[in-house]
């Protein structure tokens, strides 16, 4: 069975592969993190990130009866569905917190949603995956608070500069996935991607003004590696429409464009190859074996 | 930073016990990194933080039935050595009824001392 033939397989990986793939990075912060209980934090996060993604490639097998492992590790780069944000390199504990904070939001809007799909083995896996996605938002905004808050002029400008690198990339968490009609039609995905951008670039947009870091969203479009170049080219063979976040009317809002956009199609960028040589290597020496 | 002790219950209806430590700079961040350290694998059922050498305890608001995550974690657990000394005695039995004895290492009942180290 393909994603063309089931559309439902399109979302499914869309979701596994962000959590798999980021959970990934959150794991490469063992051993590194600032200090040592953050270690132990984005582990955590991390495994439960992992086990999100277990939940969800158990939906997949029941409809491919492919195992957890052969998802995981047994697919080629372009296969994998996982937003370009995701696998991107940790880069600093700035950028790995504005990460954090865009992704968990974003998460969060799309899966407040998809708990009332109308497909319920989704549904009673999303509900589960709430539970702990809480503990990932608290995380995040605590330390967005503390980083925001000023009291390290450092700690700011690192969280602005991650922040600006990333939210453009954040975006396409919500790039419409292969046959999205037809799930919205069918109740699947309750509501279209393009509307659940919207709530959560109002949602952001409020709290970063509140911080008064909405000038990230004016100039992220200046950063991205995916952006048009001063010179009007473009990477990958599809033009990709300039990035899209306008203020009209007190709101932030999309105004029609996506950076960094093509994961959902498996169009990655150059940070993906070496995170999947690393992530599959010991599955493609030993292919099916068990553990 | 401030040292921060973590407490937590292990059951309902059971004290606060110190389980463990963590630095922080105030009690909101203490409470974070205690649950993110010591309380994501099913521990306990409630816990908090109380700075050293102060009394207060400042107690985490998740209820029991969420505290620790809610999903498989069984692979962190160390099974593989389940079931291996009772396999081993059952084996020096068979060999003991044939005449055989395993002598297996045994730890020095002493610490060496300095002065058995070549130097």
């Amino acid at each position: 069975m393909t994603e063309d033939a089931d559309p439902r397989l399109a979302l499914l990986l869309a979701l596994a592969d962000d959590e798999l793939i980021i959970g990934h990075r959150h794991a490469e912060w063992t051993g590194w993190a600032p200090h040592i209980e953050e270690d132990l934090a984005f582990s955590s996060i991390a495994q439960d990130e992992l086990a999100h993604a277990r939940l969800l490639y158990g939906l997949v097998g029941a409809m491919t009866g492919q195992g957890e492992d052969e998802l995981a590790f047994g697919r080629a780069p372009a296969e994998y569905r996982n937003a370009v944000l995701c696998e991107r390199p940790n880069r600093d504990w700035g950028y790995s917190i504005a990460r954090q904070y865009l992704y968990d939001t974003a998460d969060a809007v799309r899966l407040a949603a998809l708990v009332h799909s109308a497909w319920k083995e989704l549904a009673d896996v999303v509900a589960l995956m709430r539970l702990e996605e809480r503990y990932h938002l608290e995380h995040a905004r605590a330390w967005f608070q503390r980083m925001a808050g000023g009291a390290s002029a450092t700690a700011r400008d690192r969280l602005a500069t991650g922040l600006t690198a990333a939210v453009g990339e954040a975006m396409a968490v919500f790039e419409p996935i292969a046959g999205e009609e037809a799930l919205v039609q069918e109740g699947v995905l309750p509501r279209p991607s393009e509307d659940l951008l919207s709530q959560w670039i109002a949602e952001i947009g409020a709290e970063l003004e509140a911080a008064s870091l909405d000038f990230v969203l004016e100039r992220h479009a200046s950063l991205g590696e995916l952006v048009p170049t001063g010179s009007g080219e473009m990477q990958g063979e599809t033009a990709l429409a300039p990035p899209g976040i306008g203020h009209r009317e007190g709101r932030w809002v999309h105004d029609g464009g996506f950076v960094g956009a093509g994961g959902r199609r498996g169009r990655h960028s150059d940070d993906f190859e070496p995170l999947w040589e690393e992530m599959t290597s010991l599955y493609r020496a030993h292919p099916g074996a068990r553990w | 930073m401030p040292v921060w002790e973590v407490l937590g219950r292990r059951t309902e209806g059971d004290p606060f016990a110190v389980v463990g430590g963590v630095k922080a700079p105030d009690a909101e961040m203490a409470l974070l990194l205690a649950r993110e350290t010591h309380f994501r694998h099913k521990e306990g059922v409630s816990y908090g933080v109380r700075r050293r050498g102060e009394g207060h305890i400042h107690e985490g608001t998740w209820p029991a039935n969420e505290l620790g995550g809610v999903t498989d974690r069984s692979y962190r657990r160390q099974e593989g050595y389940v079931g291996v000394g009772a396999q081993m005695k059952r084996v020096h039995r068979e060999l003991a009824a044939r005449g055989l004895v395993v002598r297996g290492p045994t730890p020095p009942s002493t610490r060496s001392s300095r002065d058995d180290v070549d130097d």
